[in-house]
C-alpha cells in the first residue's frame, strides 16, 4: 500500500503518541513492579534488599532512559529489558521457582501494548542471555567477582535452558504475529480518524454555507413579507374604495331599477370581497412572517363563540349540500384568549370542509379536556370529502402551498388558510392536528389551552420569533 | 529533555546502546546481591536445638554430586571457629527421603563431622518443610536413586521460641566465600 507524505507524516505521529503513552503505562508498570519487588515478593525468603536494590538499579536506568529516550526504540528496548530483569529478580526472591518463570511470560504479553517489536525481542534477548549464558556459567563454574553464577537452583544443563528458550521464542513468535495484526488494525484506524476528520470538516464547511445561506434567506424572506404587507395595505384601501362605492352604485341601480347595471355591479362587489378576502389571508400571513402578528386575549363565553361560527358557516355548509352536524359541551364556560383569532381559525377549518366535501356531513365538535393538568378546548371539524393523501399531508402547513397544486384550479383558494389556522394556534400555545384518509375524508382537531397567561404569552411571543 | 520525534543523533543512539549495555550488566550484578532475608520459621520438634544458628541443607546419604561436596565446606567451615563446637552453631542435615532410617543418615553426615546432625521425616512433614525451605527436588531419572536438588543452604538465627532466615547460600561455593564474612559480622 502506497501512503500519501501526509499520511505517513499524521502515521508517524500518531505512532509517536502511542509510544508515548505506552511509555507512561510501562513506567507506572516498573514502578509497580518495583513496589512488590520490595514488598509483596519479598515476603517469602524475606528477601526484602534483593527486591529493592535491583529494583532500584533497574529503575534508575529506566528512569534516566524514560528521561532521555522516551517516544524511541531505546526506550522501548530499555523497558523490554527491564521487564526481563524484573522476573530475573522476582526468579532469584523465590530461590528459582519454576511458576516465577510465568512473569516472563506476562510480561512479553504487556509488551505487545507498545505494538512494536523492539520491546519483545530485547526482551527475549535479555531472558535468553540470563538463561543461557548463567546456565553455562553454572555448568562451568565461572566466576564474577568471586562469585558463582547460577540460574537454576535444582540441577544445572543445557537441556533445561533449551526447554525454556523453545517456550520464549514459541512466545514470541505468537506475539510478533498479534503485533504485525495490532499495527495493521492501528493503521487502519487512522486513516478511518483521518477521513473522519476530513468528512468533519466537510460538514462543518457545508453547516457554516449552510447557516450563511439560511440567514440570507430568512433575511430576504423577512424584506419580502415587510414589502408583502406593506403593499397588501396599500391595495386595500383602493379596493374598499371600490366595494364601497359599488354598493353605493348598486342602491342607486336598485332605486332607478337599472337591471343590467345591477347585475354588473354585483359583480364588481363579489369580485372585490373576493379579492379583499385573499388579500387578507396575504396580509395576515405576512404578518406572521414579519413576526409581526400579535395576540390579543380576551375573556369570552365559548358557547356563545361558536354559535355565533355555527351561525356564519351554515351557509357555506349548505352550498354543497352537506349537513351540518355538531356537538358541543355543555360545560365549556369562559376562555381567555385571542377571539378573533379563534374565530377565524373554526371559520377556515369549517369553510374548508365545505369546500372539499360534496353532499355529505360536516362534523363539529367541541369540548373540555384536560392535558398536563390544565383546561384544553377540543374542537374537531371533520368532513366526508376527498381526503388528503400521506404525501399531500407532509406539505399541509406550508406557506403558499396546496396539497395539490390541480385544487386549487378546481376548488379555488390560496391555500393560506390552513396555514394561518396552523400558525395563530401556536401563537395561542395550541396546535393542530389532522387525521385524513384520501376519498373518505379528513379530520382537524384544535387544542388550545383555556387560560393564557402574561407570561405564556410572552414566550410563545419569543418562542414564535427564535423559530 | 522530551522527545517530540524518533529521529536520534548518533551521539543519542551512542547513549542509548551505553544504556542498553548497563541494562544488561543489572543481569551480572543480580549474583553478586547476597541473599539476606528475614522470614521466620517454625522447626519440627526433632530439629530442637539450644545453639544459636543452625546451618541447614537438605540430601541424602548415598547422593554423589552436591552433597559429599557441600558437606565438606560444611565441616570445614566448622572446624575453622572452635565456638561452633561449643555448641553456637549446629549443621543439620534434612534426608530428601521421606521416612528414611535416622541412625542411617545421622551416620553418614557425621562421617563428614561427629557433631553434624540428621533428621529424617515422614512424607507430609517433609513436603512442608521443603515448602518453607523453597526446596526442590525430583529424580534425575526413571528408577535412578539421584535426586537432582536445590543446592542451598540456609543460616538461621533463633529468636525466642523462632528461627530467622538470616541469609541464603545459593551453593556451597557461594557458601565458603561468605559465610567467613556473616561470621566476622556478629556470627
Amino acid at each position: 500500500m502506497k501512503l500519501s507524505s501526509q499520511f505517513s507524516r499524521h502515521l508517524s505521529q500518531a505512532f509517536l503518541e502511542d509510544y508515548l503513552q505506552t511509555d507512561k503505562i510501562m513506567l507506572v508498570l516498573l514502578l509497580l513492579h518495583w513496589l512488590f519487588a520490595s514488598t509483596v515478593l519479598a515476603y517469602s525468603y524475606g528477601l526484602y534488599t534483593l527486591g529493592f536494590v535491583a529494583g532500584g538499579l533497574i529503575m534508575s536506568l529506566v528512569g534516566i532512559a524514560y528521561w532521555f529516550y522516551r517516544g524511541t526504540a531505546i526506550f522501548r528496548i530499555i523497558v523490554g529489558m527491564a521487564f526481563m530483569l524484573f522476573s530475573a529478580v522476582f526468579i532469584q526472591q523465590h530461590l528459582g521457582r519454576i511458576e516465577m518463570h510465568f512473569h516472563i511470560f506476562i510480561a512479553l504479553a504487556i509488551l505487545m501494548r507498545y505494538k512494536d517489536a523492539h520491546a519483545l525481542i530485547a526482551g527475549v534477548v535479555t531472558t535468553t542471555i540470563h538463561h543461557a549464558f548463567f546456565s553455562f556459567c553454572q555448568e562451568n563454574n565461572w566466576q564474577f567477582f568471586n562469585t558463582s553464577i547460577t540460574v537454576y537452583n535444582y540441577g544445572e544443563g543445557f537441556s533445561i535452558t533449551l526447554l525454556h528458550a523453545v517456550f520464549v521464542l514459541l512466545a514470541l513468535t505468537v506475539n510478533l504475529y498479534l503485533i504485525r495484526s495490532l499495527r495493521a488494525q492501528f493503521i487502519t484506524n487512522i486513516e478511518y480518524s483521518e477521513a473522519l476528520a476530513l468528512k468533519n470538516k466537510e460538514v462543518e464547511a457545508s453547516k457554516i454555507a449552510l447557516k450563511e445561506e439560511k440567514e440570507k434567506e430568512a433575511a430576504a424572506n423577512k424584506a419580502k413579507s415587510h414589502f408583502i404587507a406593506n403593499m397588501s395595505h396599500e391595495l386595500r384601501t383602493p379596493l374598499n374604495a371600490i366595494l364601497g362605492y359599488s354598493e353605493i352604485l348598486k342602491e342607486v341601480a336598485e332605486e332607478e331599477d337599472r337591471q343590467a347595471d345591477i347585475q354588473d355591479l354585483n359583480k364588481i362587489h363579489i369580485s372585490g370581497s373576493h379579492l379583499l378576502n385573499l388579500i387578507n389571508d396575504i396580509l395576515d400571513i405576512s404578518k406572521i412572517e414579519a413576526e409581526r402578528m400579535d395576540i390579543s386575549p380576551d375573556t369570552f363565553n365559548v358557547s356563545q363563540l361558536l354559535k355565533e361560527v355555527i351561525i356564519t358557516a351554515e351557509p357555506l355548509v349548505q352550498k354543497n349540500h352537506n349537513q351540518f352536524k355538531f356537538k358541543l359541551d355543555k360545560n365549556l364556560g369562559e376562555m381567555c384568549t385571542d377571539s378573533t383569532k379563534l374565530r377565524q381559525i373554526l371559520l377556515n377549518l369549517l369553510s374548508n370542509a365545505s369546500k372539499f366535501c360534496k353532499q355529505g356531513a360536516i362534523h363539529l365538535e367541541a369540548k373540555l379536556i384536560t392535558e398536563k393538568g390544565d383546561d384544553w378546548l377540543y374542537c374537531q371539524v371533520c368532513d366526508e370529502g376527498i381526503g388528503i393523501s400521506d404525501a399531500q399531508l407532509q406539505k399541509l402547513f406550508h406557506a403558499f402551498i396546496q396539497a395539490d397544486a390541480r385544487i386549487s384550479n378546481k376548488y379555488g383558494g390560496t391555500g393560506l388558510g390552513l396555514v394561518i389556522s396552523e400558525r395563530f394556534s401556536r401563537l395561542m400555545g395550541g396546535r393542530i392536528e389532522v387525521k385524513s384518509e384520501l376519498n373518505q375524508g379528513s379530520c382537524f382537531t384544535l387544542y388550545l389551552p383555556m387560560r393564557l397567561s402574561e407570561t405564556e404569552l410572552a414566550l410563545l411571543r419569543h418562542k414564535m420569533k427564535s423559530s | 529533555m522530551p522527545k517530540n520525534s524518533q529521529v536520534l543523533t548518533h551521539k543519542q543512539w551512542f547513549g542509548g546502546v551505553v544504556l542498553i549495555g548497563l541494562s544488561l550488566s543489572v543481569l551480572l550484578v543480580l549474583p553478586l546481591i547476597p541473599l539476606h532475608g528475614d522470614k521466620q520459621l517454625k522447626l519440627p520438634a526433632n530439629m530442637a536445638s539450644r545453639a544459636d544458628f543452625l546451618l541447614v541443607f537438605f540430601g541424602y546419604p548415598h547422593c554423589n554430586s552436591i552433597c559429599p561436596k557441600t558437606l565438606k565446606d560444611l565441616s570445614q567451615a566448622y572446624t575453622q571457629n572452635p565456638r561452633y563446637q561449643q555448641g553456637s552453631l549446629e549443621v543439620w542435615l534434612v534426608n530428601l527421603y521421606a521416612d528414611e532410617d535416622l541412625a542411617n543418615t545421622q551416620s553418614y553426615v557425621e562421617g563428614f563431622h561427629s557433631a553434624f546432625k540428621a533428621a529424617v521425616f515422614d512424607a507430609q512433614s517433609l513436603e512442608q518443610l521443603k515448602a518453607d525451605f523453597g526446596i526442590i527436588a525430583y529424580q534425575t531419572a526413571e528408577n535412578s536413586d539421584q535426586l537432582s536438588h536445590s543446592e542451598q543452604i540456609y543460616l538461621l538465627e533463633k529468636q525466642s521460641h523462632i528461627w530467622l532466615m538470616k541469609t541464603i547460600y545459593r551453593h556451597s561455593t557461594e557458601f565458603k566465600q561468605r559465610f567467613s564474612l556473616e561470621a566476622q559480622a556478629g556470627l
